[in-house]
């Protein structure tokens, strides 16, 4: 992973990720995560835009994060996945299991009141 | 063409070795071919270090052959446990899990890119192989 950001704006936690999300890095950002999951926020953003190669070990992380965060009332958004991004969900069929925000405009319209 | 690539099998060395592997592949075949090859490797190597060795040391060997014009195929090896997982052992199974499943996607990316999917147990190895045929206008070289 070339880099993690976290940028917290109220009840609103964005993570912006760079690189790859492969089984050689998730394990980092998993610890990471429970970091975040520790943290008062009421929604979760990852924004995909700068991440250039996704595998099936990625693609869980995604998924358990999703899962999470859902079951504990929060919202989850992936915001303006890449074309890589994009290439790998449609393989497995998840791209329309998560909820997805084009672009940064989007944020306005889930920020927690 | 053949060329054959060993390593201990650890998630920063596989995917060197992808790495290296598409590098080669740059050079013979079409950019938008690449991720899908590049992800069912990815797929396969990781399998080996997560299931075939269960996240310890064991040794990987990979053989990419290309057959010019033909195709592509990866050859991929290692000497751990036996799969024993019905996606993998079955001829014709290409089934995902359920969408809210945190693992078992690997083996469906390796059966739906692939035009040839092989699993085999031989003499105590593990062999792979993925094979993707090619189209003659994608070919950079050969022609």
């Amino acid at each position: 992973m070339e880099s993690l950001q976290i940028d917290k704006q109220g009840m609103l936690c964005l993570i912006s990720l760079q690189g790859e999300l492969t089984l050689e890095i998730v394990e980092e950002v998993k610890a990471k995560f429970e970091d975040i999951f520790a943290d008062d926020w009421d929604v979760l953003v990852i924004n995909l835009a700068k991440i250039n190669f996704l595998d099936s070990s990625g693609i869980g992380l995604l998924v358990a994060t999703n899962n999470r965060a859902k079951h504990s009332g929060k919202k989850f958004y992936l915001l303006a996945p890449s074309e890589q991004v994009i290439k790998t969900l449609k393989l497995v069929n998840l791209l329309h299991f998560f909820d997805i925000l084009d672009n940064e405009d989007d944020l306005i319209t889930v920020m927690p009141a | 063409m053949k060329i054959t690539l060993k390593t201990t099998a650890t998630p920063y060395t596989v995917r060197l070795v992808v790495k290296a592997v598409m590098t080669i592949l740059e050079e013979l075949i079409e950019n938008d071919l690449l991720y899908e090859l590049q992800l069912a490797l990815t797929e396969a190597c990781n399998n080996i270090v997560v299931h075939a060795y269960d996240g310890k040391e064991g040794e990987l060997e990979l053989r990419l052959k290309v057959v010019p014009l033909e195709y592509i195929q990866f050859e991929v090896i290692d000497w751990g446990k036996v799969f024993n997982s019905p996606s993998i052992l079955s001829s014709c199974s290409l089934v995902l899990p359920k969408e809210e499943a945190t693992s078992g996607r690997g083996i469906f990316i390796m059966r739906k890119v692939a035009d040839k999917f092989v699993y085999k147990r031989v003499d105590g190895k593990n062999l792979i192989i993925i094979r993707k045929y090619i189209q003659e206008e994608k070919w950079k070289v050969y022609k």
